[in-house]
């Protein structure tokens, strides 16, 4: 098995050489990019090391019409958030099972922030109620910084209260569930939101 | 016999104080002049002693004064006799030898306590005392010649002179206190116990004080002593027992003629002294008609006045009957006041008669007007009582005028009251009675009184000197009497109406307190039910919110687990124990939900809701969910077009809960429910009634039926949150849920809820 640090799909920042394999084009090449700033990166304090953010080369990609398979696994992303160690675990294996999603987790809503910052899942699986910050916290985060727009939410939550879960849909989740559910229910609203082929 | 003189003895004992008194008594008495020789010689000598006649014949012989007298009364005994033909020894044989020496006794007495020069009044009692006691000793000398053995009893004349000596001798000894006692005696006060009174001893003991000093015979004596001993218990010592019985005897004739001053005026023992005596009135009369003639020679002898003893006895009888005249006056003004007096206490009678327990004001002013009437003897009376703190007058008036007394009772409020209130300030500040001013005449008018309005007086009525109302009478009727003749008794009428007014008040006080405090005692209960059940509700509240995320949890796990090994399987069994598990979780998830559903139910959003199209449509769900037949449900309007203001799903979920209770408490093949909304009182409610013929509940299982979590049915079969739910949601809504059950017969639910939105009120 691969280390999955060195699989494009997971890194965020690339080597002049790993630009050259995503985009199936010479180093050289790549060097001119950047050196004539059509490829936004930085050099590595101290050396003369090229360095190219996942975000700039996906920019970059995308402005020279380079399909992105290489820097995308064709599985949609996942973050399930809950602070019960049972709840992530099965909701690791149900989705897992299905095949079609990469699946991360988080049990605090600090560690979901960061989740989302590295991970860009496709979609948040959102407890409601987290020992740091609430979900509705959580969902307003997110939903304020552009870059995740894209990024869908559906909380999952035992909370029956009608007034609540108005305030959650306000905040921006896009979908509600009530715990327990029905797991083929899980599944198809979450391909749903996703896209999922 | 020498005159000695014996030392003072103390005759009666008492406080220091008292003696000491007595002592000052005592000693003025023994300053008094010995018996002059003549009075002491003759006195020694008794009737039969003639021998010594010429030893007193030679003793007269020598006083001049003495001479004269004698001589004086022998010549108006014979009056041929000549000056110059009188001896003394022929005196003493014309006059006789008693006669001579009572004369001789009495003159010689007389002048040494019966001399006056005092005031008119003083005088004229010493001269009454002395009067009483020649009369004494004459009917005690006449008595003797009736008496059987009177021969033996001594010398009943000079005992009878001398019985009173004591009065004589005080009055001489300390002549202004003697008047004050006269003075009392006059007042109807015993003379013995006034004389106690201001000397410490009366004549009885002073007389006999003296009498020792002088040495007069034991049989003088007693006399003195025992005057007023009754006769039948007298000492068994006495030397002399019958000669005080008939001085005694003597004595009552005496006071009963009238004649003289003995300050005494009963005569009570004189029958049996009578009797004692076995003679009877006739002889009495006989005594009695001698009695002027035979104190006149004493009168004259001593200068006691110059009247003829008949005239004497005259003024006697005279003076008996203008006592008697004054006696009978005081009884008729005695009569008058116990009549007034009686009528009072028949009006207080008629008031407290008619004051019963569970009196108001206005009974209090009808029975006030009725006792007045009693009083009075009015014809018309009106009685009014001021209520400040209700601005109100209670009023009552009667009529003997009118049939049966008619009573005309009735609160009188309004506009009028401060008119009246502030004439009553003023009038109550006039004292009583005041004549009847317009308002009030105006208002005793109103009741039907047609009387004059001149003629009306107004008798206030006080409770503890608070004027708090007053009487309207019309004293104008010949039988009436009077305001003032009565004011005594008003005054105690006026007392028993105010505090017949002060009971009853206190009595209404404490009955509305009594109110007030059962009532504020229920709404405490009310309260404190309330408090406990929503301090439990608020803990099953914050229970249920946190079971709710804590539970779910788990459920979700068991759930989707058994959700995702169901997909794996294969084998049919193990398809069914998963399935189980499924089905158990969602169970379990239920319950949770219901418990957030009690414990937050969310803000009602009301609306109008069409209680019939709401009843048919649950009625269909009901027939299917809980297996009701048509048949065994009946839903019924009393009005079709009723509405609800509600929650239409708490609405939903009341009914559900009820429903479904009903069900549970019902026997499947009796089952009979009915829902109902009677027309309510009124149109701002709407009541739905949920009657089943179940099993009904005790009161004990009544009381806890909408407690969270209590379930009636067998364990498993509820969770015991259904009435408990309904009724937070009902009360959430506004409204209201009762419940009333007696096991076997069934429980009818009530729900009342607001009909519409409170802005179309």
């Amino acid at each position: 098995m691969a280390d999955k640090r060195m699989d494009p799909r997971n890194k965020s920042v690339f080597t002049t050489g790993e630009v050259a394999q995503v985009c199936k084009v010479s180093q050289q090449t790549v060097i001119r990019c950047f050196d004539s700033g059509r490829l936004k990166g930085f050099r590595v304090p101290g050396s003369r090391f090229r360095r190219i953010p996942r975000d700039a080369l996906i920019t970059f990609m995308k402005t020279n019409e380079i399909p992105l398979d290489q820097l995308e696994s064709g599985k949609r992303r996942v973050l399930v958030v809950d602070d019960d160690e049972a709840i992530i675990e099965m909701f690791s294996e149900l989705l897992q099972r299905d095949g079609r999603f990469e699946i991360r987790t988080a049990t605090s809503g600090y560690q979901a922030g960061i989740m989302t910052e590295q991970f860009r899942p496709d979609i948040l699986l959102l407890d409601f109620k987290l020992p740091d910050i609430n979900g509705t916290n959580v969902c307003r985060t997110i939903r304020a910084n552009p870059k995740f727009g894209h990024v869908k939410i559906i909380i999952i939550s035992g909370v029956a209260d009608p007034d609540e879960v108005q305030e959650l849909m306000a905040a921006g989740a896009d979908e509600f569930i009530r715990k327990p559910f029905d797991i083929n229910d899980v599944i198809s609203r979450v391909a749903e939101l996703v896209n999922a082929a | 016999m020498p005159v000695a003189v014996v030392p003072p003895r103390r005759d009666a004992v008492g406080t220091s104080a008292e003696s000491d008194q007595i002592e000052v008594v005592l000693s003025h008495l023994d300053r008094l002049p010995t018996l002059p020789a003549v009075a002491a010689k003759l006195l020694s000598l008794t009737t039969s002693d003639k021998s010594c006649a010429q030893d007193v014949v030679a003793i007269l012989e020598t006083d001049p004064t003495l001479t004269a007298t004698l001589m004086g009364m022998a010549r108006r005994t014979d009056h041929g006799l000549r000056v110059e033909q009188l001896t003394m020894s022929r005196i003493v044989a014309l006059l006789g030898f008693q006669r001579v020496r009572n004369a001789v006794l009495s003159v010689q007495i007389h002048n040494i306590l019966g001399d006056s020069n005092d005031d008119r009044t003083a005088a004229q009692t010493r001269q009454d005392i002395w009067k009483h006691s020649l009369a004494v000793a004459c009917v005690a000398d006449m008595l003797t010649k009736h008496v059987r053995g009177a021969d033996a009893l001594g010398d009943a004349f000079v005992c009878g002179l001398l019985h009173d000596i004591g009065k004589t001798a005080l009055d001489a000894a300390m002549p202004k206190s003697y008047l004050r006692i006269i003075s009392r005696v006059l007042q109807r006060v015993c003379i013995c116990d006034a004389e106690r009174e201001v000397f410490g001893i009366d004549h009885l003991v002073a007389g006999k004080r003296l009498a020792v000093r002088w040495n007069l015979p034991q049989t003088v004596i007693e006399c003195i002593r025992m005057h007023h001993q009754d006769h039948a218990t007298l000492p068994s010592s006495l030397v002399n027992p019958d000669m005080v019985r008939l001085i005694q005897t003597a004595d009552r004739i005496v006071r009963r003629q009238h004649v003289g001053f003995s300050g005494y005026r009963d005569t009570d023992n004189l029958a049996s002294l009578l009797q004692h005596w076995s003679i009877d009135e006739t002889v009495i009369d006989q005594i009695v008609e001698k009695l002027p003639e035979r104190m006149a020679d004493y009168d004259q002898l001593i200068g006691l006045d110059d009247e003829e003893g008949r005239s004497l006895y005259a003024q006697s009888v005279a003076k008996a009957n203008v006592e008697l005249g004054n006696i009978n006056a005081q009884l008729f003004t005695s009569r008058q006041q116990l009549d007034r007096a009686q009528a009072c206490m028949r009006a207080v009678g008629v008031l407290t008669n008619d004051v019963v327990r569970d009196a108001t004001i206005t009974d209090v002013c009808y029975a006030s007007a009725r006792a007045t009437l009693e009083l009075y003897a009015a014809n018309d009376v009106f009685v009014f009582i001021m209520n400040e703190g209700l601005c109100t007058i209670y009023t009552a008036s009667v009529s003997s005028k009118r049939e049966d007394l008619a009573a005309h009772i009735a609160p009188a409020v309004g506009q009028e009251f401060n008119v009246l209130h502030k004439e009553f300030e003023r009038l109550s500040h006039q004292g009583p009675p005041v004549s009847a001013q317009e308002p009030f005449v105006s208002l005793w008018r109103s009741t039907g009184y047609t009387g004059q309005s001149d003629a009306v007086c107004i008798l206030p009525i006080y409770d503890n000197k608070t004027p708090i109302g007053g009487v309207l009478l019309q004293a104008d009727g010949e039988n009436s009497i009077s305001w003032s003749s009565c004011a005594t008794e008003w005054q105690t009428l006026s007392k028993s109406i105010g505090l017949a007014v002060a009971m009853v008040r206190s009595r209404i006080a404490v009955e509305c307190n009594n109110d007030e405090l059962l009532d504020l005692n229920r709404r405490l209960h009310v309260t404190q039910r309330d408090l406990v059940r929503s301090r439990s509700i608020s803990m099953v509240s914050e229970m249920a919110a946190g079971a709710a995320h804590e539970l779910n949890n788990p459920l979700s796990v068991i759930s989707a687990r058994s959700q995702m090994s169901l997909q794996r399987c294969n084998d049919p069994e193990q398809a069914e124990v998963w399935q189980t598990l499924i089905d158990q979780a969602k169970n379990a998830a239920e319950i949770v939900t219901d418990l957030m559903a009690f414990a937050k139910p969310g803000v009602p959003q009301a609306t109008e809701i069409s209680l019939a199209t709401l009843l048919n449509t649950l009625a269909q769900h009901w027939e299917t969910r809980l297996d009701l037949k048509p048949s065994q449900l009946c839903v019924s309007l009393d009005n079709p077009k009723s509405t609800v203001f509600a929650d239409s799903n708490h609405l939903t979920q009341v009914l559900d809960a009820l429903v479904e209770n009903a069900v549970f408490a019902t026997n499947p093949k009796t089952r009979q429910l009915k829902i109902n909304s009677p027309s309510s009182a009124s149109d701002e409610t709407v009541r739905i009634v949920i009657e089943d013929n179940g099993v009904g509940m005790s009161s004990a299982v009544l009381e806890h039926a909408v407690d969270p979590f209590f379930s009636f049915r067998e364990a498993g079969r509820g969770r015991g949150l259904g009435l408990s739910l309904a009724h937070r949601l009902v009360a959430h809504n506004g409204g209201e849920l009762w419940i009333a059950s007696s096991p076997q017969t069934g429980t009818t639910v009530t729900i009342e809820l607001p009909a519409r939105p409170p802005h179309r009120q």
